[in-house]
């Protein structure tokens, strides 16, 4: 399968309420979505969301990315069939290879940029044989738990969210905290869901390992079920590690774990107890199930994380590599028109009552996007061709 | 603060920050360009051409003593009370005195019937139908609140600086004066489907809230863009 052209949209939808946490606030979704269009007309999308706190990655830097490094790749290569097979990674390994890697001092990895490409290729190439995600990915479950997320702010609208979320029969919540002024958040949050919702606690690395170990033991007695990434990624795996060894809640893995080298660094040094793998963070599809599959091998335990205003691209492809896991302890993302103004999907696929949320059984990812509505939200729109030419 | 009162305090911001914002007006005060009173006649006709549709399911969950009250309602809607005028039929001669074609008028029913089944096809946050109905009974009456506020003034600019025949702007003369009824039923209405259905009033104040958490008005009449543009 050959492809002509490649468009790229920088988007920027509002959020019904602003998200917060130690690293940011955002009001809007600054995806970037790839739709590729094969010569034979057939078109898939993808999805990444660049964020320099994570990746090195800028929406700029991702899209001169697929720009110049990607889509030239993409053009000038002719993709076989995708074939199921008893091991998805073996059908998929040859789209990873044919998008080449390219190192940057500011960056990490461009793992964003691949992720929008990868899921867009993956995409295309099942829609064309009118074949499902979940014939690669065979879904162990048929339906699935979500988790909500508060975000960083006062105790009142952490209340406040509280009592949505337990309307809304979540069980699962996760709360930002970025001081130890947070843990007051959390216990209101307890207080609220009560003692039967499983709470855990992101720090976006908020702290040093001495603090780090002191909130954990501050928090203990809320029965947290683990502790994300409390302290900063370029502390390294040594810090998390003494983290893990003095709390007594389980430590997760997030900002610390961009690659394949950072899962393998982590497992070695037994910095963790949960590895969050999110698709645009760890490069798409392909990289993520390899990261799952060293994880699951370790005895390391997952979470299916999200980016905050991922549209309906990220969240269908999510959704079907999670179901296609082992070991996934917390479901994040498909949040929908829960946290967008609007969504990308005709059919909207954000999770019910109770977080709960069945597998997608359509073509490709499994979503039909809606192409005015990306066109209304796009702020930047490149259109690339064949010969490489420029069409902004 | 009673559900009624916290409910109508709601509306109140909610009608004053449409009042407020910069594309209303402009509407309002004649510096708007044609498209973009053709583009608020679109937005009005796409959030109320299936009204009917909204008004039958409430009915479907009201409490006993309101049900009379929303039947009633939802036959006027349908122009099958002693009035007898369709309110689907006054938007389409909207559409049809501001210049809307066949097929414009038609594109604008298919966006009123897309969003119809994108309500429909939404994942239930909710455990059952009685916290939804709280929800779409909530909206609703903001609407028939805030129109017996404003419909008026919508009519006037649409009359005045887009030239629009009176005998077009019926559906706004009519929602200015029987919505003054529709808006006090509509109140009590919302208190006793709460009393009904024995849903605690910290329940209620949160779908409210979450009802409420984008300004319902500008987002169906311009867009949720502009609700970003505006800092509503």
């Amino acid at each position: 399968m050959r492809f002509k052209s490649c468009t790229v949209y920088a988007l920027n939808i509002p959020f019904t309420e602003a998200f917060a946490h130690s690293a940011g606030s955002r009001a809007a979704s600054d995806s970037i979505i790839v739709k590729l269009e094969a010569r034979d007309g057939t078109v898939g999308y993808g999805e990444g969301v660049a964020r320099p706190y994570v990746t090195g990655e800028t929406v700029e830097t991702s899209i001169n990315h697929i720009r110049k490094v990607l889509w030239p790749a993409v053009s000038s290569s002719d993709y076989a069939d995708l074939v199921p097979g008893a091991d998805p990674l073996h059908a998929l390994t040859g789209i990873d290879e044919s998008l080449p890697e390219e190192k940057s001092d500011d960056v990490i990895a461009f793992n964003a940029a691949r992720s929008c490409v990868e899921i867009a290729l993956i995409d295309s190439l099942l829609r064309r044989r009118k074949m499902s995600l979940a014939e690669i990915l065979p879904p162990r479950r048929t339906s699935l738990t979500y988790g909500a997320v508060i975000s960083s702010g006062s105790l009142e609208s952490s209340t406040s969210r509280a009592r949505q979320l337990k309307l809304f029969g979540i069980q699962e919540v996760k709360i930002k905290i970025e001081d130890r002024e947070g843990i007051a958040r959390v216990l209101a949050v307890r207080e609220t869901l009560g003692p039967r919702a499983r709470l855990r606690v992101d720090a976006n690395g908020a702290f040093n390992k001495e603090d780090a170990v002191k909130v954990a033991k501050e928090m203990a007695p809320l029965d947290i079920a683990a502790f994300e990434q409390p302290t900063p990624r370029k502390d390294g795996c040594d810090a998390l590690r003494e983290v893990r060894r003095q709390s007594p809640v389980p430590v997760m893995a997030d900002e610390s774990l961009v690659t394949i080298d950072d899962a393998r660094a982590l497992i070695e040094s037994e910095a963790c107890d949960y590895f969050n793998l999110r698709l645009s963070k760890c490069g798409g599809i392909t990289r993520t199930l390899r990261i799952a599959r060293e994880a699951v091998d370790a005895g390391i335990y997952l979470q299916l994380g999200s980016q905050v205003g991922e549209t309906a691209i990220l969240s269908a492809a999510g959704r079907h590599l999670v179901a296609h896991l082992e070991r996934v302890e917390f479901v994040e993302g498909s949040y929908g028109k829960l946290l967008l103004a609007e969504d990308l999907s005709r059919d909207p696929i954000h999770f019910a009552y109770g977080g709960q949320a069945r597998t997608l059984r359509g073509a490709g990812l499994g979503i039909e996007v809606r192409e005015e509505v990306l066109e209304r939200y796009a702020v930047k729109k490149i259109h690339l061709r064949e010969d490489d030419t420029v069409h902004a | 603060m009673k559900l009624r009162s916290l409910v109508e305090s709601e509306y109140g911001r909610q009608a004053e920050a449409l009042a407020s914002c910069s594309l209303f007006q402009a509407l309002e005060q004649g510096r708007a360009v044609p498209e973009d009173y053709d583009l608020f006649i679109r937005g009005i006709c796409r959030s109320h051409l299936k009204s009917p549709h909204i008004l039958a399911f409430l009915f479907a969950l009201a409490p006993p003593d309101e049900s009379e009250k929303l039947k009633r309602n939802m036959l006027e809607e349908m122009g099958l009370d002693e009035v007898g005028v369709s309110h689907p039929a006054l938007l389409l001669r909207l559409m049809k005195a501001a210049g809307f074609d066949e097929k414009r008028r038609a594109q604008v029913e298919r966006e009123a019937a897309e969003e119809l089944r994108s309500i429909i096809s939404q994942p239930m946050l909710f455990g059952t139908l009685k916290e939804l109905g709280l929800s779409v009974l909530m909206e609703t009456v903001a609407f028939e609140w805030m129109l017996s506020h404003m419909a008026s003034r919508m009519a006037c600019a649409l009359s005045d600086y887009r030239r629009m025949p009176r005998h077009s702007l019926e559906w706004f003369y009519h929602h200015s004066e029987v919505d003054l009824r529709h808006r006090e039923e509509g109140l009590g209405a919302v208190a006793a489907y709460a009393h009904l259905y024995e849903i605690p009033a910290e329940d209620a104040a949160t779908i409210l809230e979450i009802t409420f958490r984008e300004n319902v008005f500008i987002k169906r009449y311009f867009g949720a863009r502009v609700i970003q543009d505006e800092g509503v």
